[in-house]
C-alpha cells in the first residue's frame, strides 16, 4: 500500500502544541507489523502524547498519521514550514499508492510537486491551492477515526475499565455493539481470553473488586477482544504495586510472542531489553535515537540518552 | 375526650363522606400524579438533551472550530439556545411561567392539565439539565477515553459508557428534583386545575372547616414523598452493587 506493505502505522512530521508548550516537534517514524516498539524518555518528553496522537485521543497540531495506507489525522487546516518536508513524503506515498493511475490522477500529483517546488509557504495564494489539494487527497484516502480505533487497541495507565459493568460486560460491550457479534459469541471469546490471562473466575465481578494487576489484565483483554492490529500501551505498569507489575508484564510478553504489534510507553527497562524489537528514545518531542535493544543499551550515541540510561539502569 | 372523638368523627364525615367528597381528593390526587409523572418525563428528556449539548460544546468546541465546517456553528447556536432557555426558566417563578403558558401561549387550549404538564416539564427540564451536566462532567474522563479508544463514536460513548454512570451519580439529586416537582404542582390550582391541593381547598370552601381537608392533603403529599424516597433508596443500593 504505502512505501512498504509491512508498514502498519506511518507517522509523519507530528507536532503537538499545548498553548506555548511544544510537546512534539516533528516526530516521524514507522511501525511495522509484528514489531514491539518500546518508547523510552524522560517525563514530559512527549512519549504519552505521541502514543495518544496515534489514535487521535490527542489531536496533533500538525502532521499525519497513516494506518495501513489510510490517513487517520484530520485534514491539516494550517500551512507550516515543516509541512513542506512531510508533504514530500506525502506526495511520494500518494504516487506509489496510486501507481499507474489515470491522467487526471497523475496531474494531481504533478501539481502537488509543483507547489512544493515553489516553496508554498512563502505565498498565501499557493498555500490555498495546496490546502485544497490536500483536502482532496484527504477525502480520497481518509479512514473514519472510529474505524481506525477499532484496529488500534489501547491500554491505559489508570486501566479505565467501565466501572458500572461487570468484567464480562466490559470485554463484550465493544465487540457486541461495534463488531455486531452475538452475545453468546462475544462472551465465549471473552471467557477464552480471560482464561489466557488467568482470570476466568472473575467474569461476574466488578472492576472495583479487582486488584490493580487484575484490572490491567482485564483492560488488555478488553482491547484484545476487538482483534486489533496493534495495541498501544500507555505506561501500563506505572500505577501498579511493585508485586503486581510482573503479572501484567507476563501477559504482555505472551502477546509479543504471539506476534502482536505493540507500542509500549514504559519505564520497565527489563521489559524493553527482553521483548522489544526496537527501542525508541524520545526527548524534546523528537526521536533522538532508536535501535534494537542490544545496540540501544550497550552503545548509546546521543548524550541525552547516555545521561538518561545512566540514571535508570 | 369522648366529646373530642365524637367531634373528630363528625368532622371526618362532614369533610370526606358527605357528598362523596373523598372522591374529590382522589380525583385531585390522580391529577397531581399525572401532572408530576409526565412533567418528569418531559423534564428528564429535555435535561438529557441539553446536558449533552452543553457538555459536548464545552468539551469539543475548540477542536471543532479548528477543523472547520458547519459542526462548530450548529453546536454553538444550540449551546446559545440552551443557555438562554436555562437563564429564562431559572430566572422566573414557576407560577408566572404557568400563567403565561395558560393565558398566553396555550390560550386557545381547553386541556389545562396538558398545559400544566408542559409548563412543569419545561421548568423541571432546566434544573434537571444542570443536574445531568454536573453528572456528566463528574464521570472520569478516562472512562470516556476508554470508550473512544475502543472505536465507539462520541454519541455511542455517551450512550453506553458515560450516561449510565451519570445516572448513578445524579440519582439522589434527581430524586430530590422529583420531590420538589411533586409539591410544586400544588400551584396548578392557579389555572383552575383540580389537583390535590385544590381539591382540599374546595372541600374547605364547601364545609367551612379547614383542619381535616388540609391536613389530609398534607399527609397524602408526605406519604408519597416518603414512599418515593424509600424506593429510590432501594434502587441506589442496587446500583451500588458495582462499587463495594
Amino acid at each position: 500500500m504505502t512505501t512498504d506493505s509491512n508498514t502498519l502505522i506511518h507517522v509523519n512530521g507530528l507536532y503537538k502544541f499545548f498553548g506555548d508548550n511544544k510537546v512534539l516537534r516533528g516526530l516521524t517514524t514507522e511501525i511495522k507489523r509484528g514489531e514491539v516498539v518500546v518508547v523510552l524518555g524522560p517525563s514530559g518528553s512527549g512519549k504519552s502524547t505521541f502514543l495518544r496522537c496515534l489514535n487521535l485521543l490527542e489531536e496533533p497540531t500538525y502532521g499525519e498519521v497513516w494506518l495501513e495506507g489510510k490517513l487517520v489525522t484530520p485534514v491539516d487546516p494550517y500551512c507550516h514550514n515543516d509541512l513542506v518536508e512531510c508533504s514530500k513524503t506525502f506526495k511520494k506515498m500518494y504516487d506509489e499508492r496510486e501507481g499507474g493511475v489515470s491522467d487526471k490522477e497523475k496531474l494531481k500529483s504533478d501539481i502537488i510537486a509543483e507547489i512544493i517546488e515553489k516553496d508554498l509557504i512563502n505565498s498565501k495564494k499557493e498555500c490555498g491551492a495546496y490546502k485544497s489539494m490536500k483536502k482532496q487527497i484527504f477525502k480520497d484516502n481518509a479512514i473514519n477515526i472510529n474505524i481506525a480505533r477499532e484496529k488500534i487497541g489501547m491500554v491505559f495507565q489508570q486501566f479505565n475499565l467501565f466501572n458500572n459493568l461487570t468484567i464480562l460486560d466490559n470485554i463484550t460491550l465493544a465487540p457486541r455493539k461495534l463488531l455486531k457479534m452475538s452475545r453468546d459469541d462475544a462472551e465465549k471469546r471473552a471467557k477464552e481470553l480471560l482464561e489466557r490471562v488467568g482470570l476466568s473466575d472473575k467474569v461476574s465481578s466488578y472492576p472495583s473488586q479487582l486488584s490493580g494487576g487484575q484490572k490491567q489484565r482485564v483492560a488488555i483483554v478488553r482491547s484484545l477482544a476487538m482483534n486489533p492490529d496493534v495495541i498501544l500501551f500507555d505506561e501500563p505498569t506505572s500505577a501498579l504495586d511493585p508485586e503486581m507489575v510482573g503479572e501484567v508484564l507476563d501477559v504482555m510478553k505472551e502477546l509479543a510472542r504471539q506476534g502482536m504489534t505493540m507500542v509500549v510507553v514504559t519505564h520497565e527497562i527489563g521489559f524493553a531489553r527482553e521483548v522489544a524489537t526496537r527501542v525508541v528514545f524520545i526527548d524534546d518531542g523528537v526521536i533522538k535515537e532508536e535501535g534494537t535493544p542490544e545496540e540501544f543499551f550497550s552503545n548509546p550515541k546521543n548524550p541525552r540518552l547516555k545521561d538518561f540510561l545512566s540514571k535508570v539502569l | 375526650m369522648e366529646k373530642w372523638l365524637q367531634d373528630l368523627s363528625d368532622q371526618f364525615k362532614l369533610n370526606f363522606i358527605d357528598g362523596d367528597r373523598w372522591k374529590w381528593l382522589l380525583e385531585g390526587f390522580e391529577n397531581t400524579l399525572i401532572i408530576t409523572f409526565f412533567a418528569t418525563l418531559i423534564g428528564i428528556s429535555i435535561g438529557v438533551v441539553i446536558a449533552i449539548i452543553r457538555s459536548t460544546y464545552a468539551k469539543n468546541s475548540e477542536s471543532l472550530k479548528k477543523r472547520g465546517g458547519v459542526g462548530f456553528y450548529v453546536l454553538n447556536v444550540l449551546d446559545k439556545i440552551c443557555g438562554l432557555y436555562l437563564t429564562v426558566i431559572r430566572g422566573t417563578p414557576v407560577v408566572v411561567q404557568l400563567l403565561i403558558m395558560y393565558f398566553i401561549i396555550f390560550e386557545s387550549s381547553n386541556n389545562s392539565t396538558m398545559v400544566a404538564v408542559v409548563s412543569f416539564g419545561i421548568n423541571s427540564g432546566a434544573y434537571v439539565a444542570e443536574i445531568f451536566r454536573g453528572g456528566i462532567m463528574s464521570v472520569d474522563n478516562g472512562q470516556f477515553e476508554a470508550g473512544r479508544s475502543l472505536g465507539f463514536n462520541y454519541i455511542k460513548t455517551m450512550r453506553y459508557v458515560v450516561i449510565p454512570q451519570m445516572f448513578k451519580i445524579v440519582l439522589p439529586t434527581l430524586c430530590n428534583e422529583f420531590i420538589v416537582l411533586i409539591k410544586e404542582t400544588s400551584i396548578a390550582g392557579y389555572v383552575g386545575i383540580r389537583d390535590l391541593t385544590k381539591a382540599g381547598d374546595l372541600i374547605r370552601g364547601r364545609t367551612f372547616s379547614a383542619f381535616m381537608p388540609l391536613i389530609a392533603v398534607a399527609i397524602i403529599y408526605l406519604a408519597v414523598v416518603v414512599l418515593f424516597t424509600k424506593l429510590v433508596g432501594k434502587l441506589e443500593r442496587r446500583l451500588r452493587s458495582s462499587d463495594h
